[in-house]
């Protein structure tokens, strides 16, 4: 009974926290203390990525099978919930309301119940209020944003189950387990179509994070390697396709950086580079090559979260924000270095797993692509942070007004993005094992 | 609790396969002397970064952190080389962690008779480097967490025995780099660092290339040297590898014609990171040849020596022409600087074990030599308070002893007897000749030039008619005349006795020798070739 409430506790740790923030403003000892929200929010949630670290390491199901704690529930609940953690410490939530830190946490929520679930409507289930809860928060501040982003997502979730519903039906089942048996080849025309249709709105939902929100993007992922486990039998239908929708990203991603644009445009573009070397992990079909995207993909899920939350609202552009909050400055380098892959940060050794195993696989073309376009965007990234550290934004800026939380926050967001590539040997070994637990060999 | 147990399992050291005892065994016992050289100065650099500095109260003390921090990696590194086996290629002072064993990478440090004596450099470069940044006033506490940040790369390049772990620092200490000159440096200081970054990007991802052909080549098992050394890959391969070898070796070292960056920075990054730079960073491009290429494919090497070994006398010609023509105090150091890389280069493309051991010791030499020079044209340059040649004219009499330091610099750059880098340079042409012959006899005569140019520019600069209109000029503080003396010291001391000192002709005393040092390492790498292998 007890280990069974310890695997359940970290999910109820963070939905609890989110009904207390989102009734914060209603319960009466919360109402005159706004840090008070945060600050259970932090602690609840820390104390739910030390229960996942210490008793997510057992192999169990619950409900019937309806729920799994595998290798791969445990790397990807522990990095949905440090990144949360991360973003709860680094967000001015004075600013954004406490509304917006509930709906926050009932996306990290969505992330959780996907990385469990065992059947394709727990999949989409999970993601659904992933994407939902980011929009809403998001609402809270920029209406017109989360419009767009409702439609986008709202599209792409449509889409996505449209797709798992063919491919169900092809299969005889929606759970994982049996999927994995059942599909495999000859593939046909439908089925292939469905598969990619999947694909296609999963790798939508993830490259919409910037506007989306990292937490539904986090959704998107882990739905998507989950997926590619199941139907990895069927892996002909996007080995094609997959390689080169990876360059095809990496390009794109390289372009845009060095078009340049507004100030928050940088982080859109390095992101997508960094999806690129992700997708890119998944083209094999291999549990290695998928552990390695899964391996980067923590690293891209903590950076492109902080990196908006770092920069904050920017009139003034770039320029001088190193004057106006170091920390934050140090922050945003991080997460940006981390995006565009530049040693010793985190993204580097993630694309780096990545591209031996593609290297491995014999796809050297995609290497050299992605080595290029890793190139052209780190020059962008540095541009943009010359700004930061060298240029005067040519008036006089006020200091930043978040709180010491925040700077506190953007620094271990940095720390994080510096200690994970050091701390490799665990992490990766976890996520080949997570990929292998998804059912890929 | 398992976690944890699992942590410690995997951070826990595994015995060293060297048959080396731990560090210093009669001094210091622990087996982690290559972990405190990278990591101590990336720590102080981390503590510094995080210090408390109101309105730049405690700049001196950052300064002070930075130089104790240079020094105490200068004494671990003297006990090292005092302790090393002189009868052993093996790896000294192993350390081999797992580190992403899904790939075979591994934490896999440790040094040999070719690595020591460049711990020795760069350590010693580094306080020089803390002492030639004495004058920096502005954002004190970012110049030396960058500069620590640097030291820390090197060493890592250096004691790295995993090519994941030697491209990481390779390539992590270019950005540093290019904010020191970008935020520090002179009028030109963002075309430097832009040019150098570039640069710097395009050796990186050649060696990333090349780690990964090997990677995939041999079977995609691990990065380590050791075994990707022992891969038998076809001659296409080799020769594909050994390519991109030297293109990153080339950006780094600098030669001809991917040289670009160092005129540049040179002349525009302040005194302390130029000396760094070339005393050190620029030696890990001749580093890298000896390490991937001549270690590990044999073939490869002996097929791209003649290249090599065209494309150093290239860059000793170009820089003597270059010097020339130059108007500029400061690119003159910076073209001068060019040329004990393109010394080694022919070294290393000499394929015997005597020209492997000048080069290896010329990487030592010339970089005390190119330190030396890019730093006394650094100082001459900021106390004439000019750096243009048509200007300056007779600063002998108003500043003895930096126009003394000038000459001996330019000495100890061209090798003549009584410095270090006349003996590497002799061992290196000597040992050469037989396999390049024509690159050797152009490579002289580049030296013979570049005697020519240093004549005319030494006569134009001190010893000329000074010029009236010239501004005034003072002589080199007491700071200055230690750290350019230490260097001319130690090119002295080398080059008296590169055996080391000895009592009765047999007992050897504090310094076992730098030539005793290299000389089993390289004779074992080149064991592996037969004579006139290219």
């Amino acid at each position: 009974m007890l280990t069974t409430a310890s695997l359940l506790l970290p999910e109820a740790l963070v939905a609890v926290a989110a009904v207390v923030c989102l009734f914060a403003p209603r319960l009466s000892p919360l109402r005159r203390q706004p840090w008070a929200s945060v600050a259970i929010a932090g602690v609840l949630l820390a104390v739910a990525l030390g229960v996942e670290l210490t008793a997510g390491a057992q192999l169990r199901t619950l409900f019937q099978g309806g729920f799994t704690q595998d290798r791969f529930a445990l790397f990807a609940k522990a990095v949905l919930l440090a990144t949360t953690l991360v973003v709860v410490l680094a967000a001015p939530w004075a600013e954004l309301g406490r509304p917006a830190l509930g709906l926050t946490l009932l996306a990290c929520f969505g992330g959780l119940v996907s990385a469990s679930a065992t059947d394709l409507a727990g999949l989409w289930a999970g993601l659904e209020l992933a994407v939902l809860a980011s929009v809403g928060a998001l609402a809270v501040r920029e209406p017109a944003a989360a419009r767009r982003a409702l439609l986008i997502g709202g599209s792409l979730g449509a889409l996505a189950a449209l797709g798992m519903a063919l491919v169900a039906a092809a299969a005889g089942s929606s759970e994982l387990a049996v999927m994995r048996t059942s599909l495999g080849p000859p593939l046909g025309l439908p089925l292939a179509l469905a598969v990619l249709l999947v694909f296609a709105a999963l790798l939508g939902q993830l490259a919409a994070a910037p506007a989306g929100g990292p937490l539904a993007a986090g959704a998107a992922g882990i739905v998507l390697i989950k997926f590619a486990g199941a139907a990895a039998a069927l892996a002909g239908a996007w080995a094609v396709l997959i390689p080169a929708l990876a360059a095809a990203a990496m390009v794109v991603a390289a372009l845009g950086a060095v078009a340049g644009g507004p100030a928050r445009g940088i982080i859109g573009w390095a992101g997508l580079l960094q999806l690129g070397w992700i997708v890119a992990g998944l083209a094999g079909g291999a549990r290695l090559g998928v552990g390695a995207g899964l391996f980067l993909f923590g690293a891209y899920l903590l950076a492109s979260a902080v990196a908006p939350l770092a920069l904050g609202e920017a009139p003034h552009g770039l320029a001088g924000l190193s004057d106006r909050s170091l920390a934050r400055a140090l922050g945003f380098s991080a997460c940006l270095l981390s995006l565009a892959g530049v040693p010793p940060l985190a993204g580097f050794f993630g694309a780096f797993t990545v591209s031996a195993q593609l290297a491995r696989g014999g796809l050297f073309w995609l290497v050299a692509v992605g080595f290029f376009a890793s190139a052209v965007v780190s020059f962008a990234v540095l541009r943009d942070l010359r700004l930061v550290f060298l240029a005067s934004p040519g008036e006089q800026v006020p200091r930043s007004s978040h709180g010491r939380v925040a700077y506190g926050g953007a620094l271990v967001a940095a720390a994080l993005l510096v200690a994970y590539g050091f701390l490799a040997n665990p992490i990766s070994g976890l996520a080949v094992q997570g990929a292998a637990a998804v059912g890929l060999r | 609790m398992n976690h944890l147990l699992y942590l410690l399992a995997v951070t826990t050291p595994s015995p060293s396969p060297s048959p080396v005892s731990p560090f210093g065994p009669t001094i210091i016992h622990f087996n982690f002397l290559l972990s405190t050289l990278i990591w101590t100065p990336v720590l102080m650099a981390a503590v510094l970064a995080l210090l408390p500095n109101p309105r730049g109260r405690y700049d001196r003390t950052f300064f002070q952190i930075a130089f104790w921090t240079n020094a105490s990696l200068l004494f671990l590194c003297l006990v090292a080389y005092n302790q090393a086996n002189l009868f052993s290629s093996a790896a000294q002072y192993e350390e081999n962690l797992p580190w992403l064993p899904a790939l075979g990478i591994q934490y896999h440090l440790g040094v040999d008779g070719i690595t020591i004596p460049l711990l020795l450099l760069g350590s010693l470069i580094g306080v020089v480097s803390v002492l030639a940044s004495s004058a920096i006033r502005e954002r004190v506490r970012e110049y030396f967490v960058l500069l620590l940040l640097v030291v820390g790369s090197v060493n890592g390049v250096l004691c790295a025995r995993d090519l994941f772990v030697l491209v990481l620092f390779w390539a992590g200490g270019i950005l540093p780099i290019a904010l020191l000159v970008a935020g520090w440096g002179g009028p030109g200081r963002r075309a430097a660092a832009g040019r150098f970054l570039a640069y710097g990007a395009v050796g990186t991802f050649a060696l990333l290339a090349v780690a990964l052909v090997l990677y995939a080549a041999t079977g995609g098992i691990s990065f380590d040297f050791d075994f990707l050394a022992h891969g038998l890959l076809n001659n296409r391969l080799q020769v594909v590898i050994a390519i991109l070898v030297v293109v990153a070796a080339a950006t780094r070292l600098p030669l001809v014609p991917l040289h670009g960056w160092a005129r540049d920075l040179y002349a525009e990054a302040t005194p302390g990171v130029a000396m760094l730079v070339a005393g050190i960073g620029a030696r890990l491009g001749g580093y890298l040849l000896i390490r991937i290429l001549v270690v590990g494919q044999h073939n490869g090497a002996s097929l791209i020596a003649p290249f090599l070994a065209a494309l150093a006398a290239a860059t000793v010609l170009y820089a003597a022409f270059a010097i020339l023509r130059s108007r500029d105090l400061r690119r003159f150091g910076a073209y001068a600087a060019l040329v004990p890389g393109g010394v080694a280069a022919l070294g290393i493309s000499g394929m015997t074990s005597l020209a492997l051991l000048g080069a290896t010791f010329q990487l030592v030499a010339g970089g005390l030599a190119a330190a030396l020079v890019v730093g006394a044209t650094a100082t001459i340059a900021e106390r004439a308070q000019t750096r243009d040649v048509e200007v300056m004219g007779g600063l002998a009499p108003r500043m003895p002893k930096l126009s003394w330091l000038f000459v001996l610099a330019g000495f100890a750059v061209l090798g003549v007897p009584g410095f270090a880098s006349f003996i590497a340079e002799a061992m290196t042409l000597f040992g050469s000749f037989h396999n390049q012959p024509g690159a050797v006899f152009v490579l002289s005569l580049g030296l013979g030039l570049l005697a020519v140019a240093f004549a005319f520019f030494y006569q134009r600069v001190l010893f000329g008619s000074p010029r009236p209109d010239s501004p005034g000029a003072s002589d080199a503080s007491l700071g200055e005349m230690w750290y350019l003396g230490l260097l001319v010291a130690m090119l002295f001391w080398w080059g008296v006795l590169p055996g080391g000192p000895k009592l009765g002709g047999s007992v050897t005393l504090f310094d076992q020798g730098i030539v005793n040092v290299i000389n089993n390492s390289s004779a074992d790498i080149m064991s592996g070739y037969s004579p006139g292998a290219s």
